[in-house]
């Protein structure tokens, strides 16, 4: 897939114009698809899931991007915002009645192992299954922070939260992801 | 933890070629689906205009027209009436002429004095209906 050179802002004012709207979708789907599928997969763990979340996902964006409000510097934070919100109904519909998706933990370590490659380390799979065991919210801050390499600023537009909360849960993830390794390492 | 050991993908198989189908398969899906709802949306908005349009022209006609005996006509009758009540006395109608200017006044022609007496001191319901 060839990567084009088109700017945010750019993509962004395609969706703004009717006749533009589709070719700046595919742009923006092309720059971003590969990012968010990521993001989606490792808040739900299994391929099926993640596929069935990321269509929904560029449905949704697709109906909603030309209402966005704001500057090109949001545009990523809303689409992770989207993603991360499709992604959880994905979770949801996993759980019965009164179920928390926070309890789904052992489910989706299980899954991951499954789905996982072959040629995967050791270290790799300790690795996700510390952050599968992490609560919901603490996967997802620090999914965006350490592999999406999302600014705090677009953490906060994609999970509504403040920038001074997203730092601390994003510090306490890290923390119990380092003393899980720790702990489970051979 | 060394990040550069832990990539975006890992611990996953899927290779980013794959990956990138997928997503040039959902964006696909994703346009073709906005058009079809576009287009739905657009059929919808064109027969509640059709059916708007239709519903004034129903309510236009009907408030023009009334029936007569099964029969549409065009009303004039209204008119005629306060006409032939301002130009002429119950006596000046009973001179069994035959009017031009409505159905009333042609009644109004053929009844009798001693009957117009008798609709002049009926109450209105108590008029039969013929």
């Amino acid at each position: 897939m060839n990567r084009n050179s088109t700017t945010d802002e750019e993509i962004l004012a395609m969706t703004r114009r009717k006749e533009t709207f589709d070719e700046g979708f595919k742009q923006l789907m092309e720059r971003y698809g590969r990012g968010l599928y990521w993001h989606i997969r490792h808040i739900v763990a299994g391929h099926d899931d993640a596929e069935d979340a990321f269509q929904e996902t560029s449905i949704k964006i697709y109906e909603k991007i030309g209402t966005l409000k704001g500057d090109a510097g949001q545009m990523k934070g809303w689409i992770y915002k989207v993603a991360t919100n499709e992604a959880l109904q994905q979770l949801r519909k996993r759980t019965t009645l009164f179920q928390s998706i926070d309890s789904l933990s052992e489910q989706l370590v299980e899954t991951m192992r499954a789905d996982a490659s072959a040629d995967a380390e050791k270290a790799e799979l300790l690795f996700e299954e510390a952050t599968l065991r992490l609560p919901t919210q603490q996967r997802i801050v620090f999914n965006m922070r350490y592999r999406d390499e999302l600014t705090y600023e677009q953490m906060s537009e994609a999970t509504g939260k403040s920038i001074s909360n997203l730092k601390t849960t994003y510090h306490y993830a890290y923390e119990k992801i380092k003393n899980y390794i720790k702990e489970h390492a051979e | 933890m060394n990040k550069q050991d832990m990539t975006y993908k890992t611990p996953y198989a899927e290779s980013d070629e794959y990956v990138d189908a997928l997503v040039n398969n959902a964006t696909e899906k994703a346009i073709a689906k906005g058009k079809g709802k576009k287009g739905k949306k657009r059929i919808i908005l064109t027969l509640t205009s059709i059916g708007a349009a239709a519903a004034c022209i129903a309510i236009a006609l009907n408030m023009s027209y009334v029936t007569d005996s099964g029969k549409w006509t065009k009303e004039n009758a209204g008119k005629n009436i306060a006409k032939a009540s301002t130009s002429k006395t119950m006596n000046e109608a009973s001179t069994n002429e035959t009017s031009d200017d409505g159905p009333l006044d042609d009644f109004m022609a053929k009844t009798s004095n001693e009957e117009k007496t008798m609709i002049a001191y009926y109450e209105l319901d108590e008029i039969p209906e013929y």
